[in-house]
């Protein structure tokens, strides 16, 4: 009786263990499978209509924003390299989140790092971030980037003038950006006031890739602040523009060229300095 | 004098599948005497629960009415006088027994004093006392019929309808509440209620109707129907046979 | 007046001691406390987060009560027959409607009470980072208030509507689906009517168009009774929307209880 029960017990127990082992080796084949799926190495998002998604969240709408914005941000957390491909799908993550919830700041500052420093996508991230400037009316943040970009990676300075002057009429808004808005729209003095725009940008940001990049462009336009003021005084030595940068050696207006951070010389071309 | 149950031309038939209908109750007419016990009997599916449903209103007749001393048993008041316990109890399993009394009296609009009174007097008289404040699903069946029956007679009414007041109780339990219907009828309560233990029917009742398919085969005394057979059981069993002989062409 | 109250009175109890109960509360207590986790993933506007987890907890807890609590309890009534041992006394079918709604909506508003309270403060402890739910722009109290108010409301929606479902069907399951489906259409039909107004995305015939406008009379439209967004944004919000809002809420849930009685008047209910 005693040992037909102890049989029962150790058949019980032995079959509970086998359970136990191969539960755990599906548990890692399992886990294995889903490392090696190669769409983790990349940022992915499901072509939902925006409208599709509006409608299947329901109430639930902020959540979903949150989590797509999320899905996102968490992709390009920790990589420096990215493809076309990526950039595309977090696109559609962020246009995504933007539907569900138009007003949400993080919104707007992943798509001015994301799309428009690290992806070199100014037109998308402007596209999204006239999204939220219509829906933050009270706030000057999206106007600004959409200035930023339009001045920075797009070069359309009028542009650049009219969100910056909508964006300084908001309250807040530092009064720098008036400023800024003003000089950009006319020829002068635009070297003077895109350091001060650059000045400002950094001031925003946090992010040492960004703040990299926007230091070596502040570099690179004091360079042409100083070749701008020789440029000026060689005028008034010999009432004539200089042919090249390298008229201003040669005359002795300057004694040196400044560095250009873009490791290519400055060149002068119908009376505007390229770096 | 009005009865303090009357059935008048009751005729009510439910419908199954999309055109079928199903007469349970056809042109029923019954009177129940103050004071007396009054027994409602029949095989299964004759239609006894069908007519005591409509007594208390849960469903309304095709045809003609059922009066509570009078009133329409469509309206809420007729139930003022009536104490009802049905064959399963379905009770709120969550509250404790007390818990439902307190419910039942208040609904019939009795002072609290009084609840807490006849509440205590009749758990104790049903065996309940010691369990009073435990949920109701914790009780074996025997006890949610003894509660069922406190419930209905908690506020005293005048008339009392039970439905299968034996079903499922033990020999005890069975004996108890014999004891208790007896114990109403001599306070002079109209008691009327179904069965198809007729063991009890006829220790019990005054009177009797003997209901098949939905007709009233008999209605009176219950010591003319036994008449010259010996029991009541073999005075019922030939009647439902002679019916079914008829049925037969 | 009295018999209502007695009615309302064991309903709540019934409710209170629910096991469904425990297992809401476990759940939501997670929920809340998963919150302030949530929120550190974001750096900005870290509020509108809190704002976001918190009211789709108090939604999700307050729709689980609905449907297996309210809907659950209700169908038990009807549906086994529990019903006539509250109709065996002087009490007729519609104070049983009202008595019943009434302890379910005590039993809501408790709930809601007390996970507002919950979200209120897993809010203000997410937000301690940012200087507290005062750091909200334009925050008010009057405004966490009514978005808390107006959840209430289109849960109390909800539950009237499976009061009718559960009187016209014959079965609890068939109750939820059905009130199920109905919430979906009353959170999504706002949203696709004005979608297909815009035309940007699809393009839908003029008559399909008026044919959801008619049905959306008939729908209850629960997007109107989302605020989050207005107090996560502190975007404007009028007074006489809140009240047009109640009003709105409070004549659906009357004229389903009214269509609730008179089918529980008809039926037969053994």
């Amino acid at each position: 009786m005693l040992t037909s029960n102890r049989i029962k017990i150790f058949f019980t127990s032995s079959i509970a263990l086998c359970v136990v082992i191969v539960y755990g080796y599906s548990f890692q084949k399992v886990h294995d499978y889903l490392d090696k799926l190669p769409s983790s190495e990349r940022a992915e998002a499901f072509i939902l209509s925006p409208a599709f998604l509006e409608i299947a969240a329901g109430e639930f709408k902020g959540l979903m924003a949150d989590y797509l914005l999320l899905k996102g941000a968490s992709f390009l957390g920790g990589r420096w390299e990215t493809t076309d491909s990526d950039m595309a799908a977090i696109y559609t993550l962020f246009k995504q989140s933007l539907t569900l919830d138009p007003y949400f700041l993080q919104t707007c500052f992943l798509t001015q790092a994301f799309l428009a420093w690290r992806g070199n996508k100014a037109k998308e991230a402007i596209e999204l971030l006239d999204i939220s400037n219509n829906h933050r009316d009270w706030d000057w943040n999206p106007g600004f980037y959409i200035g930023f970009d339009y001045y920075y990676f797009l070069n359309e300075n009028l542009m650049a003038s009219k969100y910056l002057m909508e964006a300084s009429k908001k309250p807040g808004a530092t009064p720098l950006l008036a400023m800024l808005a003003a000089r950009l729209s006319q020829k002068g003095g635009q070297t003077e006031a895109a350091i001060a725009f650059m000045k400002s940008m950094r001031f925003q940001t946090d992010e040492d890739l960004i703040k990299k990049q926007i230091d070596m462009r502040i570099k690179a336009l004091e360079g042409v602040r100083i070749i701008e003021k020789g440029i000026l005084r060689f005028k008034l030595k010999f009432n004539q523009s200089p042919k090249t940068i390298d008229d201003l050696l040669t005359a002795g207006v300057l004694s040196e060229l400044p560095e250009n951070p873009y490791k290519k010389p400055f060149l002068l071309e119908d009376g505007v300095i390229e770096f | 004098m009005t009865s303090p149950i009357s059935f008048q031309k009751l005729n009510k038939s439910f419908s199954y599948g999309y055109f079928k209908r199903h007469l349970v109750l056809n042109n029923i007419s019954l009177n129940v005497r103050e004071g007396e016990v009054f027994g409602f009997l029949g095989p299964n599916g004759a239609g006894k629960s069908t007519a005591i449903n409509v007594a208390l209103g849960f469903i309304t007749p095709d045809n003609g009415n059922v009066f509570i001393n009078g009133i329409s048993a469509l309206l809420p008041e007729s139930r003022k006088y009536v104490g009802y316990l049905p064959e399963h109890p379905n009770l709120y399993d969550q509250l404790s027994a007390m818990e439902l009394l307190e419910f039942c009296g208040h609904a019939s609009k009795i002072s609290k004093k009084t609840i807490k009174e006849r509440a205590i007097l009749l758990l104790e008289r049903l065996d309940l006392i010691s369990f009073k404040h435990r949920p109701v699903r914790t009780y074996s069946k025997g006890m949610k019929q003894r509660l069922g029956l406190a419930m209905a007679i908690i506020n005293d009414p005048p008339v009392l309808i039970l439905d299968e007041p034996m079903s499922g109780l033990d020999p005890m339990g069975r004996s108890l509440v014999t004891n208790i219907i007896l114990e109403l009828k001599s306070n002079g309560k109209t008691i009327f209620f179904s069965s198809h233990i007729l063991n009890d029917v006829e220790k019990l009742c005054d009177s009797i109707a003997i209901i098949h398919k939905g007709n009233i085969l008999y209605n009176g005394r219950t010591s003319e129907f036994i008449g010259s057979t010996d029991t009541l059981e073999s005075a019922f069993v030939s009647l439902i046979n002679t019916t079914h002989a008829e049925d037969r062409p | 007046m009295n018999i209502i109250w007695l009615l309302s009175k064991i309903t709540f109890k019934q409710g209170i001691r629910s096991k469904v109960l425990y297992g809401i509360v476990f759940l939501s207590f997670i929920l809340f406390v998963s919150n302030l986790f949530i929120t550190q993933l974001f750096s900005l506007e870290i509020e509108k987060v809190a704002i976001d987890v918190g009211f789709s907890i108090l939604s999700l807890a307050g729709l689980s009560i609905v449907f297996f609590l309210g809907i659950g309890l209700l169908s038990k009534d009807i549906h086994q027959k529990n019903i006539c041992m509250v109709i065996c006394h002087p009490i007729s079918r519609w104070q049983y409607v009202a008595g019943k709604f009434g302890g379910l909506s005590l039993f809501l508003v408790v709930a809601v009470a007390v996970l507002g309270a919950f979200s209120a403060l897993s809010l203000w402890m997410g937000t301690a980072s940012i200087g507290g739910i005062q750091a909200l722009r334009n925050f008010s109290w009057l405004m966490l208030f009514a978005t808390i108010f107006s959840k209430l409301l289109a849960l109390l929606i909800i539950l009237s509507v499976g009061f009718l479902f559960t009187v016209v069907t014959t079965s609890g399951y068939l109750t939820m689906l059905l009130t199920f489906v109905v919430y979906i259409i009353g959170n999504t039909l706002d949203t696709i009517i004005k979608i297909l107004v815009k035309g940007e995305f699809v393009q839908a015939d003029i008559i399909f168009i008026k044919g959801l406008k008619c049905v959306s009379w008939i729908f209850p439209n629960l997007t109107a009774f989302d605020l989050k967004i207005h107090l996560a944004y502190g975007l404007p919000y009028a007074f006489s929307n809140l009240l047009w809002l109640c009003t709105y809420g409070i004549t659906y849930i009357f004229l389903l209880l009214f269509a609730t009685t008179a089918v529980l008047h008809k039926k037969d209910l053994c």
